[in-house]
């Protein structure tokens, strides 16, 4: 007489009979199944408010559509007169300044305070929190905030004049306008970066500063050695972030300075934005969003392979 | 809970993707009504005149303090004595109404009445988003016996290719503003304004201290709406920027390059003013500065001790020294988009507004005016509205085309350029020729 006792009968037996193969492979398929069915709702919202309008959008670059009336096929006459638009090679060359000139000394500057803001303590906890303030207050208030800020009058105009630099038209001189923009936005930016930087130092293995402590590195060198190469990932996080962020910057040009003096604050979206809503040459606007996007795209991958070359060997 | 099956999870994408597909076709050219005439059928000829008004009219404009409590006592008047009637005003913030006005047209929910810039009614008559006016409901034959109830000229900012699209409303033509006081303070007579631009450039050397940060003249710099103004006066009228047939740009003739030349020499444009030039000259930074009507309560508003009359003042837009005199001017009006489908009713409440009987209030309360016939008989006790009646007769609209936003953006910059400094009139005037030579 077997000593084993015999299989009830029913489901359970059937399941229990299936090799363990089998079973596996089944509760991957429901596990799957559950996965897709909870994505099904974003994965709508995606399809729906960026696919369908993407795809409209590459329609649309090839079409005279002006918010009005049918779109008339035009082929590639919009991308052909991006060429020849001189405005349009203005607002890349502003984009260009507005984009190095405020990615570089946010991250540099976000970089620099999160090395000591890292550091435990109350005090750090406190500073942290405080740089973050201008991150989370909304773009629109922050930019009239800084209207009155750079107004006859306002701030930044008595504080020069009271150190002996006279009266400057922050806003309404061609020649600093654009650097106005640009002290705002890096204000408004870096205590986001800190924050992302302050994490990645966080995450860092003490165990490596401690041993290049002990082996006597100094502090610049335990910096560019160590404390970078590892930073590299969190560094190329806030790079794509802060450089595609800066590319499709419009609400400061839009609200501070409406593109001026003389276009030098017209950047590319609020160029394609006058186009889109003010001439109401969609299609042309479309193509100009098309090119935008491929441009953000081929910088995006260049930041990937230039700062992950190396990773995979 | 069943396991959803592969079947259902493509049922599913695929009922998504459709109702995507319906959402996104609802913003895709030519699958909505796009304002190309297609509102309901409307009544016309006696049927128009005939017809009862009624139904609800939504009535968009923008916001103006004075002007919103005298059009909802007018509103409440309309109801009383038409009684079937229901009028929904929205009033927009002024810098908002543009865009909000083309998303509704975009989206097919235009209002059934609506104050638009008659500068933009080109381009949303060749887009076919504007009705032609129904001369029955005004109880006129045709448009030229409507055209008769006007001051001469007073449909021309209205009438494209020959059609009425709307009724004026809120007409300016524009002024000299200019500070009585700065002007006693520099030792010039503040009853005796610079009639010709070379007095205006004598008086701003005057006015004009030694580091700029007071000026004469001030230009508005920045602002579309009057660059076309100011460059209108100064470049010799419409034909100055756009030559008499309209069709090719014609600022680097040496009219242009004249005004031009004359836009650097003048003012401080590193001076910011965001509000129309006001700002500057409520303050007294600049004593010169080219305004409308509007300007007048806005300074008084701006600055409370400023009084019109006293402080500033309001004279003709100055003429070149044996040139002619051109008065810039712009105007609002009542249209009815073609969308709207209360049409008969829409243009029933637009005549009813324009009635002498109802202008008295619009003027004497608002300073809004309507070039009807004999209209400078109601502004007898108010001087800029006197002033601006007798201007009339020289106004000009500037350039009136289907792409006027482009073209006020290109002036706009090119007057930004020069007053800057950082391109030279002639180089100016040409890249503006050029610049429009691919939009005309």
């Amino acid at each position: 007489m077997s000593l084993v006792r015999a299989a009830p009968a029913g489901p359970a037996a059937r399941v229990a009979k299936r090799p363990e193969g089998q079973r596996r492979s089944a509760r991957r398929r429901r596990t799957a199944g559950a996965g897709i069915t909870l994505s099904l709702p974003v994965a709508a919202f995606f399809v729906v408010f960026w696919v369908l309008p993407f795809c409209n959008t590459v329609y649309l670059s090839f079409t005279d559509y002006a918010l009005a009336g049918d779109a008339n096929w035009v082929g590639l006459e919009n991308y052909r007169r991006l060429l020849d638009d001189p405005q349009l090679h203005n607002s890349i060359k502003v984009t260009a300044i507005y984009t190095v000139c405020s990615v570089v000394p946010t991250v540099a500057l976000a970089l620099l305070a999160a090395l000591p803001l890292a550091r435990p303590g109350k005090v750090n906890g406190l500073l942290r929190a405080g740089l973050l303030v201008p991150a989370v207050m909304p773009f629109v208030a922050t930019s009239i905030i800084w209207v009155i800020i750079y107004a006859d009058g306002g701030l930044a105009d008595t504080t020069l004049d009271g150190l002996g630099g006279g009266h400057i038209s922050w806003l309404g001189d061609e020649r600093y306008a654009m650097w106005s923009l640009i002290v705002m936005v890096v204000w408004k930016h870096l205590g986001l970066f800190v924050l992302i930087f302050t994490a990645g130092i966080q995450g860092l293995d003490r165990d490596v500063f401690e041993a290049a402590a002990l082996d006597g590195a100094k502090a610049v060198r335990t910096f560019f050695s160590i404390t970078l190469p590892l930073l590299r990932r969190t560094l190329l996080f806030v790079l794509v972030i802060a450089v595609t962020g800066a590319m499709q910057s419009f609400i400061p040009a839009y609200l501070l300075t409406q593109g001026g003096p003389a276009n030098a604050t017209e950047v590319l979206p609020l160029y394609l934005y006058n186009n889109a809503f003010g001439f109401q040459k969609m299609g042309y606007a479309s193509a100009l969003a098309v090119v935008l996007l491929l441009v953000m795209l081929i910088l995006s991958a260049a930041q990937f392979r230039v700062l992950r070359g190396g990773e995979d060997e | 809970m069943t396991d959803p099956t592969r079947r259902h999870l493509l049922r599913a994408s695929a009922a998504g993707l459709l109702a995507g597909s319906g959402l996104l076709g609802a913003c895709t050219p030519g699958s909505s009504d796009d304002g190309s005439g297609s509102g309901a059928e409307q009544p016309k000829g006696k049927a128009a005149a005939a017809a009862k008004p009624k139904g609800t009219l939504f009535v968009w404009m923008h916001e103006s303090g004075a002007y919103h409590k005298v059009f909802m006592k007018l509103r409440e008047q309309y109801e009383r004595e038409f009684p079937e009637v229901t009028v929904e005003p929205q009033f927009i913030p002024v810098g908002q109404y543009d865009t909000k006005l083309l998303t509704a047209f975009t989206g097919g929910t235009s209002p059934d009445v609506c104050k638009i810039g008659a500068w933009h009614l080109h381009d949303h008559v060749a887009k076919q988003r504007m009705a032609p006016l129904v001369p029955e409901v005004f109880k006129a034959s045709s448009t030229d016996e409507l055209a008769a109830r006007f001051e001469p000229g007073g449909l021309e900012p209205v009438t494209v290719n020959g059609k009425i699209y709307g009724l004026p409303v809120d007409f300016n033509t524009v002024f000299l503003l200019y500070r009585r006081d700065r002007f006693e303070d520099a030792g010039l007579d503040p009853d005796r304004p610079p009639r010709t631009w070379e007095e205006v450039e004598a008086f701003s050397k005057r006015l004009t201290n030694s580091d700029k940060s007071k000026v004469g003249m001030q230009w508005v710099i920045g602002e579309p709406q009057w660059s076309v103004q100011q460059l209108t006066a100064l470049a010799g009228g419409t034909g100055g920027i756009l030559g008499d047939d309209g069709k090719r740009a014609v600022l680097s003739r040496p009219a242009g390059v004249k005004a031009l030349e004359y836009v650097a020499g003048l003012g401080n444009a590193k001076l910011r003013d965001p509000l129309f030039g006001a700002g500057l000259f409520g303050k007294g930074t600049s004593a010169m500065t080219f305004s409308g009507y509007f300007a007048i309560d806005m300074l008084t508003t701006y600055n409370k001790k400023l009084k019109f009359g006293r402080d500033f003042d309001v004279a003709p837009v100055p003429k070149w020294s044996g040139g002619k005199q051109i008065s810039p001017a712009y105007s609002w009006c009542w249209s009815v988009p073609s969308g709207s489908s209360n049409q008969t009713t829409a243009w029933h409440f637009v005549n009813w507004l324009q009635d002498k009987e109802r202008q008295r209030p619009q003027v004497e309360d608002a300073g809004i005016i309507s070039p009807v016939k004999g209209w400078p008989e109601l502004v007898k006790g108010d001087k800029a509205l006197q002033l601006m009646a007798k201007e009339q007769p020289h106004a000009d609209f500037g350039p009136q085309i289907k792409p006027w936003t482009e073209m006020a953006k290109a002036l706009t910059d090119t007057m930004a350029a020069v007053a800057q400094g950082s391109q030279s009139p002639k180089a100016a005037a040409k890249a503006f020729d050029q610049r429009m030579g691919s939009v005309l």
